[in-house]
Formats: structure tokens, C-alpha cells, sequence
């Protein structure tokens, strides 16, 4: 019964903060001090699979009414215990099992490691709703990242690769390995067939700008490699929840089918001080590098020969020696990393604060690609009085990120991967042995040439801040307003100094030298998100076993994109960059984009005896977006959650300490764009010219989903399982198609046309194998699969392209790869070229490939992802982590073979093509750009991720620092690669642009993947 | 405290029901950089609506002397990237992107030009719809956007091999060009209406055009000898602004990413001027030559000429008063030829071709010069482009797959 009501006080305490006011305020070891007693017992509380701190957790003395809560050092002190001799301590914390451990009063350095829990159904998650709720609430799975500690331990430099294999059902789709590049995320895959697949992201409750794709196009083809998202300091970050489809997030409402990804902060709590200071310094380098791209063959003149001609071949090797006898370096590098974050937290029953900061330099493996960044964090929270908690979070980031070019770019990468012998003499088609070229092999010019020419990088500055006001004017009512502000600022610049002696150098850098003389391209993007949140609960008890909670409330969100660009050539002298120096001034564009939501919910919970949850809601939006014949759309929810394993007349095996089943229904949306519903002309020069087709009777998509799940906690939790399956389908799903050109509208069009299907299967394992006093081992398994199915386009038609080999066809997932596959060929053995070729007709035979229709090559979104993770504690004070994770179940296309093969003809087939067994893949290699089926591979991988060790140093050495704590971890990040896709990196992408965005990942001289070992040492004072 | 707190709670919960309230306000946006359609088409917009639709003419006329001007010969490609080498190489596919969705800034082809058609035909009927009372001039307006509808057929036939007009089925070039007549037709009547011997010239000019093209010879000569030889109808440009820049200077002189052609590099003649630049391009294939007949970014360039006419009337009348045209053009001041040999003059249609072929360097006719007149492509097709792959056959480009598959008329 006191397990309960601890429990009870712990979870009010989380979900309203009150409890929490009032516990901190009477047990807090500064208000305890006041007390009256003779004798006190101290110590720390702390994880016993790591030996972090755990703050937070409930010391109560057994027999006597005296209890505290830990500060975030872990550090507690119990006041007032009359006598002497032995007391009994327990602990607890939600996520942890409760312990029970002696302690002799007067005892100063009580030492208390908690064991994690493998499955948890009290924690707290957050709804949509006011507060918090226990995730044995609610009937969807949420998956729950605890930030905090995988940040203290593993090598972690982003946002994204916080997120990264640690929630299933999300799947990160890498870009570049460029330092300070990002990542597309998927939750539950695309079910989108035009619109944004990307899920919303919330800080502290608040809507924030969740692009993906931002910055200069540095990777060209529309493409910016810059995201948003990383702009979250994990060293600020408490946790993260992972709202997972429409039946989850339907209180989130329009655009929330994609799910919500939610960060949560860190917070104060009540005690002295505590002071946390991290410094990590490390290096990373793209592996393997001098032997990894393939070789590039060419013809040079025969010498003595007027006509006759040599192949000769170049590799990584060769060109990385004539830069060094050129220019002194490599052409990549190892580059540095240097990130010192400090905080501090504390505060009293009424006041609580955390404040962090700090500020991190990065280097990646090309010299001119680099970041810095300060970070500022104020989290406030108040209690002014027992009904009232007031809170502030706010956030502040600025930096700068040097990126150099890649992929349609051009860049140190474009000038190795596609190198060619014939560049280190006269060039392509010039009669010439002599080696004299500059370019030294490298097509368009060495590396070095690259970085002289280009300066590109952004400036990003964001604030993210909040304001929430909860009151509980009853004891049956709390209510809470939100009050959110996300402001961003952006610069992108992209300058090509004027630099004569270079543009006389090199023909691909002419325009650095007269008569261009440089130039700049500069842009800046603001956004400005506000929102408005206002939710309030009712409690009933409607009688003993029987409770009523009703939830109702409504959001406003206003957000504003400004966008301008300007650019300029042709500086009158070196040294000049900025747009009032140029000679010529183009006036880009000057957009702004306005897009508002205005919604609202009532949601109704019946409660039978706190184990059976039904819930019941609808939610209401209208948007601005909308077309103009088209209303409000309305999102109904239903779920049902219920805790078998504490109903007492059901026999549930021993073994099950505890079992949930839960299931949920809901509907939520995704809108259009500001524009895409009216019909619009704007402005070039003071003419008008029409910019967008519209469409008056657009509405959003709508995205139903069943979700059906359980939990389980087996051999008392020392295993925990949670599996779920979902199904569900998009309808009235917006589909864009080029507007028909001869309409006399540009651009694309969208209309409500199709549907999507899908289902999946998401599951955790988590479990402690092996706990012993010196060595316990816990493993996690988590992973997914998920199936999509288009059932319809509209019914005039069932197939719809995209590009020349992505579309969307009825009975196959969206966005699926599509082109005319060859599938036999004959030989010339004289001409040596491939001939008759005939290409597969989609009904098991064959025509000639003139005729031939796209046929479907796979799917270009991964279908399964997942991970493993592996923790060992040695002695109490060694852990060591290892992490894994893999995609599966889709194909990328091989751009870097294709420009290689079909664009600059420097693969090894085209010159010796008797080699070549498969004439059909000679075929198709000798038809240049024609054709792409050979070019597009499984890309499944799996990657050993992270590999961390982390030695928590003895007190006695910690405190000759003054510190409470130390650690120091050692840890690897990309450290192994299993693939079987050809190319360079399965990892690689356009991030964006028309050869990324949703689907059709194409990788063209993109950087890979970087391998990185990072030292950390942390100190607690 | 506790009074503090409700008034704040009551503030708060009133400021969200003010808010609330008032949906409509919250949900309406503004769009200062795009106009709703229906603010635009207002008599008080008509001189603007009018130019405007001037402007998408000459911007698709820019992005087409230059796509074209590779195809037929006139220019090659000078980028290192293969975004272009299809236009390039005569092989533009059904499926490309560039030439069929591009803006003309980007050299797109079909998108542009059915632009132009589209807002010059709104303009047209907007302003039919309209009296002379709502808009000052308003016959002359529909004299002009007449005839830019007809032009921007004229180009549709000339380049593509089929074309659509308005979601329409799929055209024939002869279609196309009637439809461009009838179009020049009306801007004739009106333009004789508004007393504008300018745009009258213009559209004369225009339906010769047409009418060659569709090889009616004796409509085409009476059209075009109503054409004085020192007119000329210009499209204006701009250099701030990228839409408005000549886009022949601008791809060839300012940002290299296109060269003259070798065929043309030794004419050794006035009407094709041209400068060695004596410098790879980009590609590292091609030397860079830039042309000098515009000369910067604010160069105007002809849409319509009576050096056009004059050539149109010597083609439609052949023989020796077909030749003797063509020798007065040469002859003219600061050209100042001499007459045509007979060798050269014994092959009529081809000494009308070479004489288009320099009189009308870069103004977008060369690619149906090639196809009408039927002449070998230059470079040969089926030889090796020296950036990969073989030149190909091509003398129209194809209906693109975006106007197919869009199209409900044509199966979209």
C-alpha cells in the first residue's frame, strides 16, 4: 500500500509538478536541515549499469515518516533520524526497480545503485492532453530515447545521431558524411505521395521548424544538406518520445501523421548546486580512403604514334601523390572535434533551474568543412503557489557551418571519384603525353583548387523558447497554457572570390577570373513559428473502481517563412565578396509564406480500477492551406489500454510480472502548402507571370490507422517486451503531378486522389542476462518492417512518374524504382559493342527496348531497420557499450557508376567490354545515361554504429578535483560496414532536391561516412 | 498571490477565447509576392496583363534561340555537367525534365512557351471581354498579345513535333501554325483597328511565318512584302533581373556555359560576329568563342524583322527575283556583301537556307531550317560526342511525357 502511494505521489509529482513542489519543499535536504533531530544519513543514488547519478528517485526510512528526493548529482541527506544503529533505506525511482538497502546513522557516503527496469508501464509520456500521463494510459506505443544517458556514454555529435536505431520504427536516411549535414527521418516510412514525410518535432511542448533539407545547395540538384533538426544540443536534452502514426498523434491533428517527435529538456530539481561539465575531444576521417574508390581508365596518345592510342588507368593513389608533390597535403584529411558543454542545476521546493551552455568546433575530412557553435539553455520552474506551477524553457543556438561542394556540385569528391588519366596530360581529346596538366589528373581541378575557389557556408541562429502556466484551481481540475516561440535565422552564402590567377589556371574556375571575375550567391531564410496551446483536464470519480478524466482544448499555430535571395559577379579587385561590390546584381526571389492551423479537440477517459483505460476523442482543424471549397476537417481517436497482469481473476503465468495489451484508432492529416490551392501570379521585373496551377478544392490528406500492441515484463522485469502492429491507409492522399504545361501554368499541381496502405511491426527487447556483483550485461533488440501499397491514384490512371525512373504505380509502394530493364543483348565481337538488346515487357517476356515499358525494380524506402545494443559493467566502474544498426528492404541508385560509366566513360567496362559476361549489364553501361536498371542495388546494411567505454574514476580520485564524480570514455562511431550494395557508401544521398527529398535515393559523389573516436571526460561537482 | 493567479488565469483563458473567436482572421494569410488570380484579371490591370504577357514571350523566346541553338548547330554546350548534352546531342527524350519543365531562365522549352501562349490568349480574351471605356488602348493590346499567341505557336510547331494547345489533343506543326495564323489574323484587324503600323508589321511578319512554314508560298510573300526592310519589333531586357536578361548573352558571354559553334567560327562575316576567347570552357572539350551580337545583358533582340520578310518573300518567290533579294540584303550598308555566285545560287533553297542560317544567327529559326529545308546536321549524326554517347537524328523535339501523362485529353 506505501509502495503504491509512493508510486502515486511519484507519478503526480511528473505529471503536474505540485507533488513534486510539495515533497521538494518539506523533504529537500536545504529544508530539511531545519528539522529538528540528532543524526542524518547522506549519499548518492545512482545507476547501477553505468554509475551515473540518478536524480529524482524517493529515499524513504522504513517505520518512520521521514523521506527526501535526490538532487541531479544523486545526492540525498536524510535529516532528523532520532537514535542510533541501522535504518532501513528505500528507494525509488520510475524505471528502476526499488531496492532496499541498510544504512547506520550517521553515515555520510551511502553508496545506492538502482537496476533499470526492462519494462516500465508507470513512466510518463507526454499526450497532447495537460501534463503527463503514465504510459499504461494510453493504447499506442511510444517510444521513450533516455537522452541523457546515451549521450554521457556514447559518441553521439547530433540530434540525429541521438535519434538514430534507438526508436523503432524510425528510420534515419543518412546524406554526406560532411560535418554538420543531416539526415532525412522517417517514422513508420513515406505514406505520402507528394507531400513531406517528415515528422513534426515539439521542444517542451512547443512546435518548432522541422526541415529537413536547409542551407546552401551544396550538393546542387535543389539539394541543401543542412538540417534543422541538428540544431538541438543533446547535451540539453532530458529524453525523447517518438509518437509513432495517426493513431497516435491524433491530438497533434494536420500534419501530424508523419508522428511527433518530442523533446524534452533538462530540467532542475530541488537541492544544492550541481555542476556538470563535459569536455570531448576527438577525430574522424572517411576510411579506408586511398583504396577505396575504384581506379578511372582513358586513352593518352601512343608514343611514336600519330594515331594509335594507350589505355592507361588512374587511382586514388596515384592522385593523392602528385597533390602532395603539388601542393604538400592529402586530398582528405583527419579532422578535429572539440566540444566543452557546462551546466548547472538546482534550485528549492519553489524555484528550480537548470543552465547549460556551450560551445563545440568541428572539422570534417575536407579541409574547408567545419562548424562552430554556441549553445544557450534556461529552463525556469516555479511554484508560486500549491495550484499554480509557472515554467519557462528556453533555448538559444548560433553558429556557423562551412560546407564545401559534392554530389551535382562538383568538390574534392566529383574531382577524385571522377578523375581521368587524360587530365593529367592535355585533356580530354587533345593529342598530347606530356604531363603538364594542372589539374594533375583530377577532373575540373585538384581539391586545393576547389577550396581556393569557394566559400559556402550558412549561419544559423535560433531561439526556442516557451512559457506554460498550469493551474489546478479544484482538486478535479488542472489546466495549463503553452505559450511557444520558435525563431530562426539563416544566411547562406556562397561566394566565389575573384581570383584571376586560379580562373586562369583551371577552365572548370574560369568564372573566378575575368571575365566573371567571382561572384556570390546569398540567401536568408526566417522563420518565425508561434503557437498557442490550451488544454484543460476534468478528474472524476465517478465511484470506487471507476474514473472519469475529460480533456478539451484547443491549439493556434502561426508560422511565417520569409525567403530572399540576391546574387552578384564580376568584383573590381581581390578581396571584395559582397553583393554592393558587384558589378552585376540579380535580384533572386523575395518570398514569404504564411501558413496558420487552428484546432481543436475534447477527449473523454473512463478509468476502471487504474488498469483499464478507455479513451474516446475528436479533433477539429482548419488551415489556412485549405482550399477555398473546402471546410475544417475533423480527426476521430479511440483506444483501449488494459493492464491484464494486475487483474486479479486472470491466470497469468508467474513468469509474467507484468502485461499490458492496448490498441488505438485514429485519424490525423498532412496539409498542403500555403499556395497549392489558389491560383497565383507573382512579380519578375515588374511583369507578372503565372507561378501556381492551384487547386480551390484541395484538402488535406487523411491518415486512419489501427494500432494493436502489448507489453510485457517477464522474470520480474528483468525482461521486457514490447511488440506492436499497425495498420492503416492514407486517404484523399495529395498527389502532385507536373501541371499540364499547354494549361499555361508552370510547376506542379496537387489534387486529392489517391490512397495509400500500410502495415507494420515494431518490437523491443530488452533484457539483463547476466546480473551479478561485479559484471552485469543488458542487451536490447529493437526493429521493425512495414509494407506500403498504393490502391489507388485516382482512378483515371494507375501509374504516375515522378522523375524517369521513380513513380508511383497502384499495387506497389510509393515512390518504387521504375525503369525499362534490359534483360539480354547480343555481342559484335568487331565493333565490340553490345546490340539487339530487348528489354523486358512486364508480362514475363521480352521486346526491343525502344518500346519497352518501365518495369518495377524495387523500392527506394527502406522497409525494415533496427538495432542492437549491448551494454557490460565491469567492477561498478567500467562500461562498455556497443551499438549496431541496419536498414533493409530497398535499393539506391548507383550514381557515382553512372558518371563514371554513362557520363565520362571511365569505368573499366567501356575499354575492355570483352571482359564483360553479362552483355545485358554491357548493354546498358555502353548506352550512356539511357538506361539506369543496372545502376539501382539492394542497399541494405548493417553498421557496428558505436562502441563506448566509459571508467567511472574512483571518489577518492574524483574528489581530489573537488568533483562528486568523473568519468572518462573512449568511444568509436561508424567503426564497421556490411553491405552487399556496389557502391561506395550505402549511406550516401542527395538530402534533398530532385534527386532526394521522399523518395529515389540517388548516391553521386557524396562523401561518405566518417569514422570518428571521441574522448570525453565528464566531471560532476 | 492567489488573486494574482486567477486574474491570470482569467486573462489567459479570455485571450485565447478572443483568439479563438476570430478563426477567419487567424486563417487568413497574406501573399505579398504572388497575386490570386482574381485580383489580377481586372480592366485596371490591362496594360499590365498585356506586357506581362509580352514578357512571357520574350523570355521564352530567349531560352528557345539558345536550346535550339544547340540542337541545330548554331551553339554547343560548354558546361562540365550532362544536365544539357541532349539538346546538345539531338536526343532530347519524352521523359527529360530540362527541355519539357524548365523555366526559360534554365533553357527550358515547352513549359515556357505554352506559358506565353496561355497568358497572351487570356490576355486577348480578358481584353475582348472588356470595353474600350475600362481600357485606353485597348485595340492595340489586342493587336500585340495577338500576335506574341501567335508567335509562341509558331515556336511551339517549329521545335517540337507535336504540341497541344490549351489541354487540347496533340497537334501536328501544320496545326500548330494555322493556329498561329488565325491568331496574326486577328492581330492584323486589330492592329489596323488601333492604326499601329508597328504591330501590324509585326503580326504581317508573323503570319508569313506561319505560312511558309506550312509552304504557302504566295500567302506568305503577300504578307511579307507588306514589310518594310528596316523594320524590326524587339524584345527588351534587363540585367537585374535574371527572367528579363538576354539569355543568348548571358549563357554565352556571361556564364560560359554555352560556345558558338565551329561551323560558325570562320564565316568570316559580318552577320555572324564572333570573338575567340582562346580558352577551354568548362567541359574541357570545347573552346570558348562568345558571340557578338548582343552585347550585354540589357541587348534587345528581335522577335520579328523585315529582314525576315525580306528573306520569307525572296523563298516564297524563288527565282531570280528570290535571288535578287537576297543579294540586295547582302549588299546593304554595313553588311556589304557581294552578290551570290551562281554555284552558290544553283541550289536555290540551299542559298535561302545559308543566307537564314547568318541573317538569322541566334534568333531561334535555324532548328526548323534544318528540318524544313531538310539539311545535313552539323556535326553528322551517329559520330561520337566528344562528351559521350553519339550525335543523334533529331529535328523536332518530342511531346513531352509531363503533357501525356497530365493531359486528360491525351490519355493523362
Amino acid at each position: 500500500m506505501l509502495h503504491s502511494a509512493v508510486r502515486f505521489a511519484a507519478v503526480r509529482a511528473r505529471a503536474f509538478g505540485v507533488a513534486l513542489g510539495f515533497v521538494a519543499a518539506s523533504l529537500a535536504p536545504g529544508a530539511a536541515a531545519h528539522a529538528q533531530g540528532t543524526g542524518s544519513v547522506a549519499g548518492t543514488v545512482v545507476n547501477e549499469k553505468n554509475g551515473s547519478p540518478i536524480g529524482d528517485a524517493q529515499i524513504m526510512v522504513e517505520g518512520r515518516n521521514i523521506g527526501t528526493t535526490s538532487d541531479n548529482a544523486g545526492r540525498f541527506r536524510l535529516a532528523g533520524l532520532t537514535g542510533t544503529g541501522q535504518v532501513q533505506l528505500t528507494v525509488r525511482r520510475i524505471g528502476f526497480q526499488p531496492r532496499t538497502v541498510g544504512a547506520n546513522i550517521g553515515d555520510a557516503n551511502v553508496r545506492i545503485a538502482l537496476s533499470e527496469r526492462a519494462m516500465e508501464l508507470t513512466s510518463v509520456v507526454v499526450t497532447g492532453t495537460a501534463g503527463v500521463a503514465e504510459k499504461r494510459a494510453i493504447g499506442n506505443a511510444v517510444s521513450t530515447v533516455n537522452a541523457a544517458e546515451v549521450v554521457a556514454t556514447q559518441p553521439v555529435n547530433s540530434f540525429q545521431d541521438l535519434l538514430n536505431g534507438r526508436a523503432s520504427g524510425v528510420s534515419i536516411v543518412a546524406s554526406s558524411g560532411q560535418v554538420g549535414t543531416g539526415s532525412r527521418i522517417r517514422v513508420r516510412g513515406a505514406s505520402s505521395l507528394s507531400l513531406a514525410n517528415d515528422p513534426l518535432i515539439y521542444v517542451d511542448g512547443v512546435r518548432v521548424d522541422n526541415t529537413q533539407a536547409s542551407g546552401p545547395a551544396n550538393q546542387a540538384f535543389g539539394s541543401a544538406s543542412i538540417s534543422r533538426w541538428n540544431d538541438f544540443n543533446p547535451d540539453d536534452i532530458e529524453s525523447l518520445e517518438v509518437i509513432k502514426g495517426p493513431a497516435a498523434a491524433t491530438l497533434y491533428g494536420t500534419e501530424a501523421s508523419n508522428g511527433v517527435i518530442q523533446i524534452i529538456t533538462k530540467k532542475g530539481a530541488a537541492g544544492r548546486p550541481v555542476w556538470n561539465v563535459t569536455a570531448r575531444a576527438g577525430s574522424s576521417w572517411v576510411p579506408n580512403w586511398l583504396n577505396r574508390f575504384e581506379d578511372n581508365y582513358g586513352t593518352v596518345p601512343r608514343a611514336g604514334s600519330a594515331t594509335a592510342l594507350d589505355t592507361v588507368t588512374i587511382s586514388t593513389k596515384q592522385l593523392n601523390d602528385s597533390l602532395n608533390a603539388r601542393f604538400g597535403n592529402d586530398i582528405f584529411t583527419s579532422g578535429q572535434l572539440q566540444d566543452i558543454q557546462m551546466s548547472v542545476s538546482g534550485g528549492t521546493g519553489a524555484v528550480r533551474y537548470y543552465v547549460g551552455g556551450g560551445y563545440e568546433e568541428n572539422q570534417g575530412a575536407e579541409r574547408v568543412n567545419r562548424l562552430r557553435r554556441t549553445n544557450l539553455r534556461v529552463n525556469l520552474q516555479a511554484n508560486p503557489s500549491p495550484s499554480i506551477d509557472v515554467q519557462t524553457s528556453i533555448g538559444y543556438t548560433t553558429g556557423r557551418t562551412y560546407l564545401p561542394y559534392e554530389s551535382g556540385g562538383g568538390g574534392a569528391t566529383w574531382a577524385t571519384f571522377f578523375s581521368s588519366p587524360s587530365f593529367l596530360y592535355g585533356g580530354v581529346g587533345v593529342s598530347s603525353r606530356n604531363p603538364n596538366n594542372p589539374q594533375l589528373g583530377f577532373r575540373s581541378g585538384p581539391p586545393n583548387a576547389y577550396y581556393e575557389a569557394y566559400d559556402i557556408f550558412q549561419d544559423a541562429d535560433r531561439f526556442t523558447g516557451s512559457f506554460q502556466f498550469t493551474n489546478r484551481p479544484t482538486k478535479w481540475l488542472n489546466h495549463r497554457l503553452i505559450v511557444g516561440l520558435d525563431r530562426l535565422a539563416e544566411n547562406n552564402e556562397d561566394r566565389t572570390p575573384r581570383n584571376d590567377i586560379l580562373g586562369a589556371t583551371y577552365a572548370s574556375f574560369a568564372g573566378s577570373g575575368l571575365p566573371t571575375a567571382g561572384g556570390i550567391s546569398t540567401s536568408t531564410r526566417d522563420v518565425t513559428l508561434t503557437s498557442y496551446d490550451y488544454v484543460a483536464n476534468a478528474d472524476f470519480q465517478l465511484s470506487s473502481s471507476l474514473k472519469s478524466v475529460t480533456s478539451a482544448g484547443g491549439q493556434i499555430y502561426l508560422r511565417q517563412t520569409r525567403f530572399r535571395s540576391i546574387s552578384g559577379s564580376t568584383f573590381p579587385a581581390v578581396g571584395l565578396t559582397s553583393i554592393a561590390s558587384a558589378a552585376i546584381r540579380n535580384v533572386g526571389s523575395d518570398e514569404l509564406t504564411q501558413n496558420n492551423t487552428v484546432g481543436a479537440f475534447v477527449q473523454q477517459q473512463f478509468v476502471w480500477n487504474d488498469r483499464l483505460f478507455l479513451t474516446a476523442a475528436v479533433r477539429t482543424d482548419d488551415n489556412s492551406a485549405f482550399g477555398t471549397n473546402f471546410d475544417a476537417v475533423t480527426y476521430p481517436k479511440l483506444s483501449a489500454s488494459w493492464v491484464l497482469s494486475e487483474e486479479p481473476s486472470l491466470p497469468i503465468p508467474a513468469f509474467i510480472n507484468q502485461l499490458r495489451v492496448r490498441s488505438a484508432y485514429g485519424a490525423s492529416g498532412l496539409q498542403p502548402g500555403a499556395f497549392d490551392a489558389i491560383r497565383t501570379y507573382s512579380a519578375s521585373g515588374g511583369f507578372l507571370t503565372p507561378t501556381s496551377a492551384g487547386n480551390p478544392d484541395l484538402g488535406p490528406e487523411r491518415s486512419t490507422e489501427l494500432e494493436l500492441g502489448f507489453d510485457a515484463g517477464l522474470w520480474n522485469d528483468k525482461v521486457g517486451l514490447e511488440v506492436t502492429y499497425f495498420n492503416g491507409s492514407t486517404k484523399d492522399a495529395i498527389l502532385s503531378r507536373q501541371a499540364p504545361p499547354s494549361n499555361g501554368f508552370p510547376g506542379l499541381q496537387l489534387f486529392n486522389a489517391g490512397q495509400v496502405d500500410r502495415s507494420g511491426l515494431e518490437w523491443v527487447v530488452r533484457g539483463t542476462p547476466l546480473r551479478r556483483e561485479n559484471v552485469s550485461l543488458d542487451l536490447t533488440l529493437s526493429g521493425s518492417v512495414n509494407t506500403y501499397n498504393i490502391a489507388s491514384l485516382g482512378g483515371t490512371t494507375d501509374f504516375v512518374s515522378l522523375s524517369s525512373n521513380v513513380a508511383h504505380k497502384v499495387g506497389y509502394a510509393p515512390g518504387a524504382w521504375w525503369d525499362r530493364r534490359i534483360v539480354s543483348a547480343d555481342y559484335n565481337t568487331t565493333t565490340r559493342r553490345a546490340t539487339n538488346l530487348l528489354c523486358d515487357d512486364g508480362k514475363g517476356g521480352t521486346v526491343a527496348c525502344a518500346s519497352a515499358p518501365r518495369v518495377f525494380l524495387g523500392n527506394s524506402v527502406p522497409t525494415q531497420e533496427g538495432s542492437f545494443s549491448a551494454g557490460l559493467t565491469l567492477f561498478k566502474n567500467l562500461r562498455v557499450n556497443a551499438f549496431v544498426d541496419w536498414r533493409a528492404g530497398y535499393k539506391k541508385l548507383d550514381g557515382n557508376y553512372r558518371v563514371r560509366c554513362g557520363a565520362f566513360v571511365l569505368c573499366r567496362e567501356l575499354y575492355y567490354p570483352d571482359e564483360v559476361q553479362d552483355k545485358a549489364q554491357l548493354a546498358a553501361v555502353q548506352a550512356g545515361t539511357a538506361y539506369t536498371h543496372h545502376l539501382i542495388h539492394d542497399a541494405s546494411f548493417a553498421r557496428f554504429r558505436e562502441l563506448a567505454a566509459t571508467y567511472t574514476l574512483p571518489n577518492s580520485i574524483a574528489r581530489r578535483v573537488g568533483a562528486s564524480r568523473a568519468s572518462i570514455t573512449v568511444a568509436g562511431r561508424n567503426l564497421g560496414l556490411f553491405t552487399n550494395f556496389p557502391g561506395i557508401e550505402p549511406e550516401a544521398s542527395f538530402n534533398g532536391g530532385t534527386r532526394g527529398g521522399a523518395f529515389g535515393q540517388w548516391e553521386q559523389n557524396v562523401l561518405p561516412q566518417l569514422r570518428q573516436f571521441v574522448t570525453t571526460v565528464n566531471f560532476n561537482f | 498571490m492567489r488573486n494574482t493567479m486567477k486574474v491570470l488565469t482569467a486573462v489567459a483563458a479570455l485571450g485565447l477565447l478572443a483568439a479563438c473567436s476570430n478563426f477567419d482572421r487567424l486563417l487568413t494569410v497574406q501573399t505579398p509576392s504572388r497575386l490570386a488570380e482574381d485580383a489580377y484579371l481586372v480592366p485596371g490591370n490591362a496594360s499590365l496583363i498585356s506586357a506581362s504577357a509580352v514578357a512571357d514571350y520574350e523570355c521564352a523566346l530567349g531560352g528557345y534561340i539558345v536550346a535550339s541553338g544547340l540542337g541545330s548547330g548554331e551553339l554547343v554546350d560548354a558546361i562540365q555537367t550532362a544536365a544539357r548534352w541532349n539538346y546538345d546531342r539531338r536526343n532530347v527524350e519524352a521523359v527529360d525534365a530540362l527541355y519539357s519543365t524548365s523555366g526559360c531562365e534554365g533553357i527550358g522549352v515547352y513549359t515556357p512557351i505554352n506559358t506565353a501562349r496561355y497568358t497572351n490568349d487570356q490576355a486577348v480574351q480578358k481584353l475582348e471581354e472588356w470595353s474600350d471605356a475600362q481600357v485606353p488602348n485597348r485595340q492595340r493590346l489586342i493587336a500585340v498579345n495577338s500576335a506574341m499567341a501567335g508567335y509562341s505557336l509558331v515556336l511551339l510547331g517549329e521545335g517540337f513535333c507535336e504540341g497541344v494547345i490549351g489541354l487540347g489533343s496533340a497537334l501536328t506543326p501544320a496545326q500548330l501554325f494555322d493556329s498561329a495564323e488565325v491568331r496574326f489574323t486577328k492581330a492584323i484587324t486589330a492592329a489596323t483597328a488601333a492604326g499601329d503600323a508597328n504591330i501590324l508589321n509585326l503580326a504581317y511578319v508573323g503570319r508569313a511565318r506561319a505560312r511558309i512554314n506550312r509552304g504557302l508560298k504566295p500567302g506568305a510573300a503577300e504578307d511579307a512584302a507588306r514589310v518594310p526592310v528596316g523594320f524590326v519589333y524587339n524584345a527588351t531586357a534587363d540585367a537585374t533581373i535574371g527572367r528579363r536578361n538576354n539569355r543568348i548573352f548571358q549563357q554565352i558571354n556571361q556564364s560560359n556555359s554555352a560556345s558558338v559553334a565551329p561551323a560558325y567560327r570562320t564565316l568570316n562575316d559580318p552577320r555572324v560576329s564572333i570573338t575567340n576567347l582562346n580558352r577551354l570552357a568548362a567541359d574541357q572539350v570545347n573552346q570558348l568563342w562568345n558571340q557578338n551580337k548582343y552585347a550585354s545583358l540589357t541587348a534587345s533582340y528581335p522577335i520579328a524583322s523585315g529582314i525576315e520578310a525580306q528573306l520569307i518573300l525572296a523563298e516564297a518567290r524563288g527565282g531570280t527575283e528570290g535571288i535578287n533579294i537576297l543579294n540586295t540584303l547582302r549588299a546593304r550598308t554595313g553588311v556589304g556583301l557581294v552578290a551570290l555566285t551562281s554555284q552558290e545560287t544553283a541550289n536555290f533553297d540551299g542559298a535561302v537556307a545559308e543566307e537564314r542560317r547568318r541573317e538569322l544567327f541566334l534568333q531561334g529559326n535555324r532548328w526548323f531550317d534544318v528540318k524544313r529545308f531538310n539539311l545535313t546536321q552539323v556535326p553528322a549524326a551517329n559520330i561520337q560526342y566528344p562528351k559521350g554517347g553519339t550525335y543523334g537524328t533529331q529535328r523536332c523535339w518530342p511531346l513531352p511525357d509531363v503533357e501525356k501523362l497530365a493531359n486528360p485529353n491525351l490519355g493523362g
